[in-house]
């Protein structure tokens, strides 16, 4: 700032006032030329000016001790993911009535054209999550039903249904056309599916575990036998190489597929008897190939983790009340557990610490069936009190979206094989 | 294929059964057999314990069923009687959160609702704090008698009387004027998407009239102010304070 000149132009002005010398056209003309020169033409005092200088440093970088060189870096290893603190509340609740509040059920799946699917009674309902909007995919008579387990195939259009009279059936989703039932394997109701490619397990109330092959008229490839009553919870391993089931028998067992080929007493891999509930709640991790967690219902209440090449239970954690549905989150270590009695809760664990990052609660009944959208983000759940809730418990959908939108953009000509 | 039953045939005295299973609470496996053979093969809830199965009933047989059952099961979906279900005489009539008026639509998105229920509820359970019976009631007509309020009957027909009338009559809060006009609010309530109406017991609708009357009061107030003697003062007032920094 010209110091000067803001003194002359902050007393200078009424001397010019008091002048009344009338004054010729050529002084005036003079005035104005020298008023420019000397560069008083300006109207104002301050004025905007660039960037300050870089402040020059007096020890420059590189010779400073290596202690506080490491401050100056850019970033920890670690990016702390969750600085805002895991949503506790519910994203929304849609209503959904006559859900049978049946333990050994599985009447909740999220297929992977992100759609919903839920059993209410004896009707099958599909929400699409894009557009939100509800359609009705089939009602099953009286006497088949009510629908006791729902299960998409991986493609996201098929769509499996247990029903109580032993039969699946299975459809088209956007055609809306049954295009099977498969018949004649179980005797009691079918409360759990499990698609591996064209392979639908079925696992019913007679304690069988049965391979369908969708795709040949006797479909009926294997049968699994080891439970001793209801099969409540069935999930195949991402490699599709291990079936993992439990029951009500407190059971859960470990089915290899070329151990069961094999002419062995035993068709199981492994029988893991840990449990002193049964166990409903079963996920594979993501992670780690043969790690595969269960929970225990409401006489074990427990969470174990188990090592499924050896058979070794690698950790017991006692959650406090019955543990409904299990899902891991497929980009960070942590698990989500669905309870009962008392609080209705989903507790949100961070692995392998098992220490309890969040409580989401809002359910009033137990929290029976657990859902994960395909984006990994959004979690379903149906309880007992006949609501369907999400929450945004394994991310923010709108930061997810933009993280996979670059990469979309790096390969532009990705899907041909030669540009020519 | 046919399952396999128990052949052999024996006595089984249904009524002592079923009353031993229901002292016990449970539904007992022992029960199963007397009643329904050696293997369930599907799951049935009984609804009312007061029906009990002839010796002609038939276990197996999918499309014949007693018609109340079948009524009952339409309403409340089976629910197998496994452990991890608990008792079977835990049957949820009404296991939603929603008032049994409301309409149940299949994945119908009711996230406002049910807030606005926990909300209530919340608040529900800060009300219960203030213990409302009778004696509360008298203590209320005292209170509000030192208030000169307004006669609350006034509220209905929309009349506001000054409230610095001499006339102390008797304001009574009975709960009695009170439920018409606060019924009609429920039901206008009950078209409006927000619920909430559905547990206004009296210490509620109490609660509802002294908030109604506290904003009669405030309206009251507001309208004096805007009286033209009240602005005289408030300028008279005014001009005193500027006149006093000169």
């Amino acid at each position: 700032m010209d110091m000067d000149y803001a003194h002359f132009m902050v007393t200078q002005g009424r001397k010019e006032k008091d002048n009344s010398v009338p004054s010729s056209p050529s002084s005036e003309a003079y005035k104005r030329l020298l008023a420019e020169t000397l560069n008083l033409n300006r109207t104002r005092i301050l004025a905007f000016k660039n960037k300050p200088p870089v402040p020059v440093e007096l020890i420059p970088h590189q010779h400073t001790a290596s202690a506080s060189s490491t401050t100056h870096q850019a970033k920890p290893t670690k990016p702390r993911r969750h600085i805002p603190q895991v949503k506790q509340t519910s994203e929304r609740t849609l209503d959904a009535p006559d859900l049978v509040d049946d333990f050994y059920l599985n009447l909740l799946d999220w297929g992977s054209s992100n759609v919903l699917a839920i059993a209410l009674g004896s009707t099958v309902y599909l929400w699409d999550a894009s557009t939100g909007s509800t359609s009705e995919l089939v009602t099953v008579d009286e006497e088949h039903g009510p629908v006791t387990s729902v299960n998409w195939a991986p493609d996201g259009r098929h769509i499996a249904i247990g029903l109580n009279n032993s039969e699946v059936q299975l459809w088209d989703s956007a055609s809306n056309k049954q295009l099977r039932t498969l018949k004649g394997g179980h005797r009691c109701r079918v409360g759990s599916l499990a698609w591996n490619d064209h392979i639908l397990t079925t696992g019913g109330m007679d304690g069988r575990i049965i391979n369908n092959d969708v795709r040949i008229r006797d479909h009926i490839v294997e049968t699994y036998r080891g439970h001793t009553q209801e099969v409540c919870g069935l999930k195949w391993s991402a490699s599709g190489k291990q079936l993992a089931s439990g029951g009500n028998d407190n059971l859960i067992h470990i089915w290899d597929r070329s151990v069961a080929s094999s002419s062995s007493p035993t068709q199981y891999l492994h029988r893991l008897e840990d449990h002193t509930s049964a166990v409903k709640a079963l996920a594979w991790c993501p992670f780690q190939s043969n790690l595969l967690a269960s929970g225990g219902g409401g006489g074990d209440r427990t969470i174990k983790f188990w090592n499924t090449h050896t058979g070794a239970c690698l950790n017991s954690v006692d959650t406090g009340s019955q543990v409904c549905a299990l899902l891991w989150n497929k980009n960070e270590r942590e698990l989500l557990s669905s309870h009962g009695f008392t609080q209705n809760q989903l507790t949100l664990w961070k692995y392998p610490s098992m220490v309890k990052t969040a409580e989401l609660t809002g359910h009033t009944s137990r929290v029976l069936f657990l859902a994960q959208s395909p984006d990994g983000c959004t979690v379903a759940s149906a309880a007992g009190d006949e609501t369907l809730r999400f929450w945004n418990v394994f991310g923010d959908p709108n930061e997810a979206a933009k993280k996979s939108a670059p990469k979309k953009n790096q390969e532009p000509f990705a899907w041909a094989n030669r540009i020519r | 294929m046919p399952e396999s039953r128990d052949r052999l045939v024996r006595e089984v005295d249904f009524a002592a059964v079923y009353a031993r299973s229901r002292t016990v609470g449970v539904y007992t496996d022992e029960m199963d057999r007397a009643l329904f053979g050696s293997r369930v093969s599907e799951p049935v809830q009984v609804e009312r314990p007061g029906t009990v199965f002839g010796p002609g009933f038939r276990p197996g047989l999918a499309g014949s069923r007693r018609p109340d059952l079948q009524m009952s099961r339409r309403r409340n979906p089976s629910r197998s009687r496994g452990i991890e279900n608990g008792s079977a005489a835990r049957s949820g009539d009404r296991r939603s959160d929603l008032p049994s008026w409301y309409p149940r639509t299949p994945l119908q998105d009711i996230s406002a609702v049910i807030r606005a229920i926990e909300r209530r509820r919340g608040r529900q359970g800060e009300g219960d704090g203030l213990e409302i019976g009778t004696p509360a009631v008298q203590g209320l007509r005292v209170s509000v008698d030192s208030f000169k309020t307004p006669n609350p009957v006034h509220l209905k027909q929309g009349k506001p009387k000054s409230p610095y009338t001499a006339s102390s009559s008797a304001i009574k809060i009975s709960p009695v004027p009170k439920l018409g006009k606060v019924q009609k609010l429920i039901h206008e309530i009950a078209n409006q998407p927000s619920p909430g109406a559905e547990c206004l017991t009296p210490e509620k609708k109490l609660l509802n009239s002294i908030d109604k009357v506290g904003e009669v009061v405030k309206q009251e107030l507001e309208k004096l102010k805007r009286t033209p003697a009240a602005k005289r003062d408030e300028r008279e007032k005014r001009v005193r304070t500027l006149m006093s920094m000169r």
